[in-house]
């Protein structure tokens, strides 16, 4: 989290219907400046409505949108100090690279001088001079992507809004063009409001996360303490691998990479009662499947009947089968009470 | 199966029912013909050097001037109905498209009388306007080239709809959200965006337009008169009454070589643009 906390975007119980349909119920949101703030759920949550309401692409159904402290609800984009890199960055096919750039200072009336001062700096930037005179069907996907956040940023806005610009391009890109996107961002000290349905582009990049479901907020946390802390099932769930263990009236959520395995010392026998700050339970393995970095081991457990999973390293000394006895622990504090 | 075997009917209809009568057309725009009308078998180019007659070269002004302003007047008219109907609902765009495209399913000649009925002196205009008692002697509003214009604008008028409505359709929308969320109004992002991005659908439509209204024959023949004399109606009179067929023949091949080099640019620039697009 940066120092300040100048608040850049206020979402004041803001609220989305389509037709019937309630997308967004009534929902607060407070962006600060500066930080890379990251909407995460699955697709359909409404994250990307969000999005486009803060860009004026979209009319809330009620509620209010300040953005640096302006009312701006009802403002067009054309009249707000917020760009968008879109999905699949829709870059004007019949201009050059320079001209898209350029196009938002000409709709500006930025003087020629101050044009060419700033294109020179996102072209460096976004390292797009050799291409300045082509057409976007002549680019590959990530410089097109480039050329979208060069076009984007040019104009200085206040908050940059990203939804899902990373989406297209393939798994090496992506990861490459995601610290890219973060240095950027903290270079720049910008205000990013990204929007993604990768977890991971989501724990890597973000300072906070707000995840989302059905249109509801279900958590706003750093990444670490999205991850580590989550507060909710669907968090809990849709954040990383997880297991749930059913209590009376509650669950517990146990990362798969906190379960350690061990022998059944006493086999036909009660596992050895519970310390202060480890558990213990005994099962069957069912599968061990193997993921390249893990293995990713399967167990029913002998009494709930409940499948866990778990992660193994390969630092242990054996292998597990399928079929063997095996014990699990793990420390107290690596549980997740979860009341709802 | 060879795949090329599909293509066999077409190929025989166009060979017997296209290539060879225009062959004949090309063969007797050189021949000569006798008083009476009949063909005489010699070459000639007397049919050709006929056209650089003052008359005929005048004519062939107005033809033009003709089909020029029928193209402009139908993309002016055509442009904002087309845009108009992709904003609508796809319910409603599919009942304006049939709206747009039902004077098709009626043959041109009743349509070009239709008109007849309205704009003749006891024609539905003039009575209404005499009953209202805002003229008191009836318009002449039939039988001259502003009502062969308006002819030729209605039923030229789909052809211009339909190719831009296309293009309109296929313009990314995300191109337009992008442009506004850029600084664009509404009426920039129209200028800088949709109208460059349509020039194809807009280009298509001017071509079949302009074209069609070149060898146009039946509308100013009905609501035009005997005053008004184009092209197509010249053509129409060397085979008809005059019995020209030689000279029939050689305005009907220049008009078709002047739509063919039409056709051939607008061809050309659509490729210019696409090998600009491709090379770096």
């Amino acid at each position: 989290m940066t120092k300040k906390q100048h608040v850049m975007i206020q979402l004041e119980t803001i609220e989305k219907n389509f037709a019937e349909n309630q997308v967004i119920p009534p929902l607060n949101l407070s962006i600060f400046e500066g930080e890379f703030l990251t909407l995460l759920g699955p697709s359909g949550c409404g994250k990307t409505t969000l999005l486009r309401m803060i860009a004026g692409l979209e009319e809330p159904s009620a509620g209010n949108i300040y953005l640096d402290g302006q009312q701006v609800t009802y403002l067009p984009p054309y009249k707000r100090d917020v760009n968008m890199i879109f999905q699949h960055y829709a870059l004007f096919p019949h201009m050059t690279v320079e001209q898209n750039i350029l196009f938002g200072l000409r709709m500006k009336k930025v003087s020629p001088t101050e044009r060419e001062k700033r294109i020179s700096q996102v072209i460096a930037l976004t390292q797009l001079e050799a291409y300045r005179q082509r057409k976007p069907r002549q680019l590959s996907g990530g410089q097109q992507q480039r050329v979208a956040i060069a076009r984007a940023l040019v104009n200085n806005p206040k908050v940059l809004l990203l939804d899902e610009p990373l989406g297209a391009l393939d798994y090496q890109l992506r990861k490459s063009l995601q610290i890219e996107l973060k240095s950027l961002q903290r270079e720049l000290g910008l205000t990013f409001i990204y929007v993604t349905h990768d977890q991971e582009e989501a724990l890597t990049m973000s300072d906070r996360i707000v995840v989302m479901n059905q249109g509801k907020i279900e958590q706003t946390g750093t990444p670490h303490e999205i991850y580590h802390t989550p507060m909710s099932q669907f968090v809990a769930g849709f954040i990383g691998e997880n297991n749930f263990i059913k209590h009376e009236d509650f669950y517990i959520s146990l990362r798969p990479e906190k379960i350690n395995l061990c022998e059944v010392m006493f086999q036909g026998e009660s596992p050895p009662p519970l310390t202060d700050d480890t558990s213990r339970l005994t099962g069957t393995i069912t599968d061990v499947v193997f993921y390249g970095t893990i293995d990713k081991v399967f167990i029913h457990l002998d009494d709930s009947g409940q499948t866990i999973m778990a992660y193994q390293y390969f630092d242990d000394k054996r292998r597990w089968q399928a079929g063997e006895k095996v014990g699990l622990w793990w420390n107290l504090k690596d549980e997740v009470r979860l009341d709802r | 199966m060879n795949k090329k075997v599909l293509a066999w009917p077409i190929l025989v209809w166009l060979t017997l029912f296209l290539t060879v009568p225009l062959c004949f057309v090309v063969a007797v725009s050189f021949i000569q013909r006798s008083a009476y009308g009949q063909l005489i078998y010699r070459f000639t180019i007397q049919n050709y050097l006929r056209l650089i007659e003052p008359l005929y070269i005048q004519i062939f002004i107005d033809t033009l001037l003709m089909a020029i302003l029928t193209t402009i007047i139908t993309f002016i008219l055509g442009y904002p109905l087309a845009y108009t109907i992709t904003k609508m609902n796809k319910h409603l765009q599919n009942i304006w498209l049939v709206l747009v495209m039902i004077p098709f399913w009626i043959n041109s000649l009743i349509r070009s009388y239709a008109w007849v009925i309205i704009l003749r002196s006891q024609g539905l205009i003039n009575t209404l306007l005499l009953s209202w008692g805002i003229i008191d002697q009836p318009l002449a509003l039939l039988y001259n080239s502003s009502s062969v214009l308006l002819g030729m604008v209605y039923t030229q008028l789909p052809f211009m709809v339909l190719p831009i409505y296309v293009s309109l359709e296929q313009l990314d929308r995300r191109l337009l959200e992008a442009s506004s969320d850029l600084g664009a109004t509404p009426w920039k992002t129209f200028w800088h965006i949709t109208l460059p991005l349509t020039l194809p659908g807009i280009a298509a439509g001017s071509i079949l337009v302009f074209i069609s209204a070149l060898g146009m024959f039946v509308v100013p023949d009905i609501v035009g008169g005997a005053k008004s004399a184009l092209i197509g109606n010249l053509i129409q009179n060397q085979f008809l009454s005059a019995r020209n067929w030689p000279f029939g023949s050689a305005l009907s091949i220049v008009l078709s070589v002047f739509s063919l080099i039409l056709i051939l640019l607008y061809y050309r620039v659509l490729k210019v643009q696409q090998t600009k697009e491709v090379k770096p």
